[in-house]
């Protein structure tokens, strides 16, 4: 199976332990083979774009959710949201931003660049579980993108 | 002793011819007449008298010489000769040149050989008959007198009655004559003057010494009253009899006189005495001779102590020898104008007199003025006028035209003008931007507000030489009477515009480095919000994994694990929790010191009502009694004071869950300046001897076992407080409770 076929769930996240724990999250509820992971920014603007070493999937339908780490190395969180929403082809992808903490400065920016969400990542790994299910549910089971 | 001559005896011939020798001799003229009237013998004597020879004569008849006999009247003569034996009368004699000399004649009877003889002794008495002419012209003269005399004359008899008048007492009492004599003199006295007379009389009877004259009022026919004056003298009549004799004058006239002379003289007195003027009478022996009160108030002396004092005694010591001199110039009769001296008061102070002194003979007229006053405004004025030339700032006043009336010294030196240049200058030669039009507006204003008007201003000012120099005017309008002028007060401000200049610069560069350290502080506060910031996010991704996986551990491989391995992995998935929690809160807490304040009114009642209902838990609520009184209304940042509130009530439920029931009160009040809030509650309480501890970050007094806590939730507190200039404090007791109280300011202050 081509593993970028069924992606509706796009995780841009560069720490492979929380990647591990949201794929994990993600499994409980079945959501786990919908999911792929760009470690970077650049890695996720290839995928989204169809470039690099993403470019074969070109004419592939676009994922239904961006979850979107903002500290990313090379290119950050910001940057891939603002070339996301900047796009006519992609900026209907609801972006959910992910932080750690609720004070993060960067949520403010997210918003005016067209965020549609934002999650904070709680350390409890309960907690981290339940919000991430429900954001995978909410908008891949919920929210009807219009195509 | 001379023995007495003893007379020789003589024969009766011998005494005879003595007899002859004595007729002959005697110094009167004797003639020995027959009855027939001739002469038979006669003596010397009156030969001579007669101026015939002896022997013309003898023979002649008595009508030969005798102016009045004739031969009836010689018979008549020799009859009344023989009955009475002797005769005495006068008669006239005819000298033989013919003049007549009046004659007393004694003449004798005898006989001598039975004949009828008579002597005739006959003495000239031309002498006494002039005498008698003349005393009776003389009389004839003093009646006229009398008479005609302007003076009215009467004389009273004993019963007062009018015995003699003259024509001016008939005028004078506007009787007729006949009317006035035998009229009682009592009828033309008035009621008063008929008493004083009757009393005078009396006294003078007694033999008093009264005064000759005195007044009386009479009471004339037609009822009108005169004054006049009387003097009396008692004389004796030819007969004997004392007679009073009067005179009367009449002295209305004069006594009107008299008395408006009298009311003068009062009226001159009143003025010497109500002057507010200082007169004086002295002498040019240096006494004080007559004062008026006004003295008194002066100098304080009373009149009594003035009067026949020597004023050089009062005056100043300096001042004695001016005013000896002035009172050298007085008796030399020159008048003394303006003369100032000192007189020394009672209290011993001075004042300055002014004179105007006029002689008279040794005294001296003088009018005076206490012109002290006078003296120290004078003193004043000049003062003030030293004052203002010297003043360190341009003072000037200008008329209406803007020219300059007066300028002080400080204003010529700064123009560098002369005075006398400087008063013909205008306004607009010294300020060159001064519109004339202003001035023409600003003194019409000035004119109609009389009070006064002025501005203030700041021009510039150009000195002769051409040199501009800012100035700063303050102008103030002046009434004086019917004049007015306008005042300047200038101040030379180029100093000041220079420390302005200087001043602004440095409040520019100050500004330039305010900005540049706020942007560096904001830079830095960025830098450590990100620092914050990722310290957070970088802090919890690792924490997420221990405790992520330690989950995944007890989730996956639950089979390898025995009971105490699972317990080792939930040990280390709680400390990940707590340590998260630590960062959190460690967040919250550098948030609260940078953030901005944000200070509205708060409604804290309802904010702590709302607050404690989304921190208690429904199960719970039954087990707390939680009593909110209506608190004041706060200035505070809603956001910041919402987390002092939540963490004040969060530890009192926290700390009073073992309590049955729990007892949380919460209450405020406005104390001066500020209010005090509090939230009280019966927990665990805590010891007052660890209380310096309570608000520290991380402080904690009691175990996590006991109660769960990082030690950041009072710091924080106290932070928000002390952030809003409010205090925070704690009182407590083990297990009995514990009331964390803080104070907010009425007003904002700033941070």
């Amino acid at each position: 199976m081509n593993p970028f076929e069924i992606v509706d769930i796009l995780l841009v996240e560069d720490n492979p332990r929380d990647a591990e724990l949201t794929m994990r999250a993600f499994k409980k509820h079945n959501l786990a083979n919908q999911l792929y992971v760009a470690k970077d920014g650049a890695e996720a603007l290839d995928f989204i774009f169809c470039q690099g070493k993403y470019a074969e999937r070109a004419k592939l339908r676009l994922p239904k959710v961006v979850l979107l780490d903002l500290k990313l190395p090379k290119i950050d969180g910001l940057e891939v949201l603002h070339a996301i929403k900047s796009n006519e082809q992609t900026r209907r992808i609801p972006v959910v931003i992910l932080t750690s903490s609720q004070q993060d400065p960067d949520i403010k920016s997210a918003y005016d660049l067209g965020a549609n969400s934002y999650v904070v990542k709680p350390v409890n790994f309960e907690g981290f579980v339940e919000a991430m299910s429900q954001l995978g549910l909410y908008w891949i089971l919920v929210n009807i993108t219009p195509d | 002793m001379k023995p007495q001559q003893q007379p020789k005896p003589t024969t009766e011939t011998e005494s005879f011819q003595a007899a002859q020798d004595c007729v002959q001799r005697a110094p009167f003229a004797i003639f020995r007449m027959d009855s027939d009237a001739r002469v038979v013998e006669v003596n010397d004597q009156a030969c001579r008298h007669l101026g015939y020879a002896r022997e013309e004569l003898i023979g002649r008849t008595v009508f030969d010489f005798d102016a009045t006999f004739t031969p009836e009247k010689w018979r008549a003569h020799r009859q009344s000769l023989s009955q009475e034996g002797t005769r005495r009368f006068e008669s006239l004699h005819r000298r033989k040149d013919g003049t007549i000399i009046p004659v007393e004649i004694n003449v004798v009877r005898f006989q001598l050989d039975g004949k009828d003889y008579s002597y005739s002794f006959a003495q000239d008495i031309s002498e006494r008959k002039q005498a008698e002419d003349a005393l009776q012209e003389s009389e004839g003269n003093f009646r006229s007198l009398v008479e005609n005399s302007l003076a009215g004359i009467f004389a009273v008899d004993d019963a007062y009655h009018f015995a003699y008048v003259n024509d001016e007492l008939c005028r004078l009492l506007g009787y007729p004559r006949e009317e006035l004599i035998g009229l009682d003199f009592r009828e033309v006295l008035s009621e008063n003057s008929r008493a004083l007379v009757a009393d005078r009389y009396v006294r003078r009877q007694r033999g008093e010494q009264l005064p000759q004259r005195y007044e009386i009022e009479i009471l004339r026919r037609d009822d009108t009253v005169r004054f006049m004056e009387m003097s009396v003298a008692v004389v004796k009549d030819p007969a004997g009899i004392p007679r009073t004799m009067g005179q009367l004058v009449d002295i209305t006239e004069r006594k009107q006189m008299e008395e408006s002379l009298r009311a003068k003289t009062e009226e001159l007195d009143q003025f010497f005495t109500v002057t507010l003027d200082l007169l004086c009478i002295a002498d040019t022996d240096g006494f004080f001779r007559r004062l008026n009160p006004q003295w008194e108030a002066v100098l304080g002396y009373s009149l009594p102590e003035l009067e026949g004092r020597q004023f050089l005694e009062l005056v100043h010591p300096d001042d004695q020898a001016s005013t000896l001199a002035a009172v050298g110039a007085l008796s030399a009769q020159k008048i003394v104008l303006d003369f100032v001296n000192r007189y020394r008061c009672k209290d011993g102070s001075y004042r300055w007199i002014e004179w105007r002194s006029y002689p008279a003979g040794n005294l001296i007229y003088a009018a005076a003025r206490d012109i002290t006053e006078r003296r120290k405004a004078e003193e004043a004025l000049r003062m003030f006028r030293f004052l203002i030339d010297q003043a360190p700032i341009h003072i000037s006043w200008m008329n209406k035209d803007a020219g300059f009336s007066y300028a002080n010294d400080q204003a010529c030196r700064s123009l560098g003008y002369s005075r006398e240049e400087m008063l013909r200058l205008h306004l607009w030669d010294i300020d060159p931007i001064y519109p004339k039009e202003r001035w023409e507006s600003n003194w019409e204003e000035y004119q109609q507000d009389r009070q006064g008007g002025g501005e203030h201003l700041e021009t510039l000012h150009r000195r002769k030489d051409g040199v501009d120099f800012p100035v700063e005017v303050s102008s103030k309008h002046l009434w004086f009477g019917d004049n007015e002028l306008h005042v300047a007060f200038v101040r030379d401000i180029s100093e000041r515009k220079k420390m302005e200049e200087k001043i602004q610069r440095m409040n520019e560069e100050l500004e330039q480095r305010v900005i540049e350290r706020t942007a560096q502080l904001e830079a830095a506060n960025n830098e450590l919000e990100a620092f914050a910031y990722s310290v957070s996010h970088d802090l919890r991704a690792p924490l997420r994994a221990i405790d992520g996986y330690s989950k995944i551990l007890i989730e996956d491989f639950a089979t390898h694990l025995d009971e105490e391995g699972k317990q080792v992995c939930a040990v280390i998935s709680n400390e990940a929790n707590r340590m998260g929690q630590l960062i959190d809160d460690l967040l919250a807490f550098s948030r609260v010191s940078r953030v901005e304040l944000q200070v509205v009114p708060v409604d804290m009642t309802a904010l702590v009502r709302s607050i404690y209902q989304k921190l208690i838990e429904p199960e719970k609520a039954e087990r707390i009694k939680f009593h909110l009184a209506t608190l004041p209304q706060a200035l505070a940042d809603p956001n910041l004071i919402q987390q002092v509130w939540t963490n004040l009530l969060a530890n009192a439920i926290k700390f009073s869950r073992q309590q049955q029931p729990a007892l949380i009160e919460v209450g405020g009040a406005q104390d001066g300046q500020e209010i005090t809030y509090w939230v009280r509650d019966n927990g665990a309480g805590f010891d007052m001897r660890f209380v310096g501890k309570l608000f520290g970050v991380f402080q904690r007094l009691h175990s996590e076992h006991e109660f769960e806590g990082t030690g950041v939730g009072l710091a924080i507190v106290q932070r928000v407080i002390q952030r809003h200039g409010g205090r925070v404090w704690a009182v407590g007791e083990v297990d009995r409770g514990a009331t964390f109280s803080f104070t907010l300011p009425l007003e904002r202050k700033n941070p």
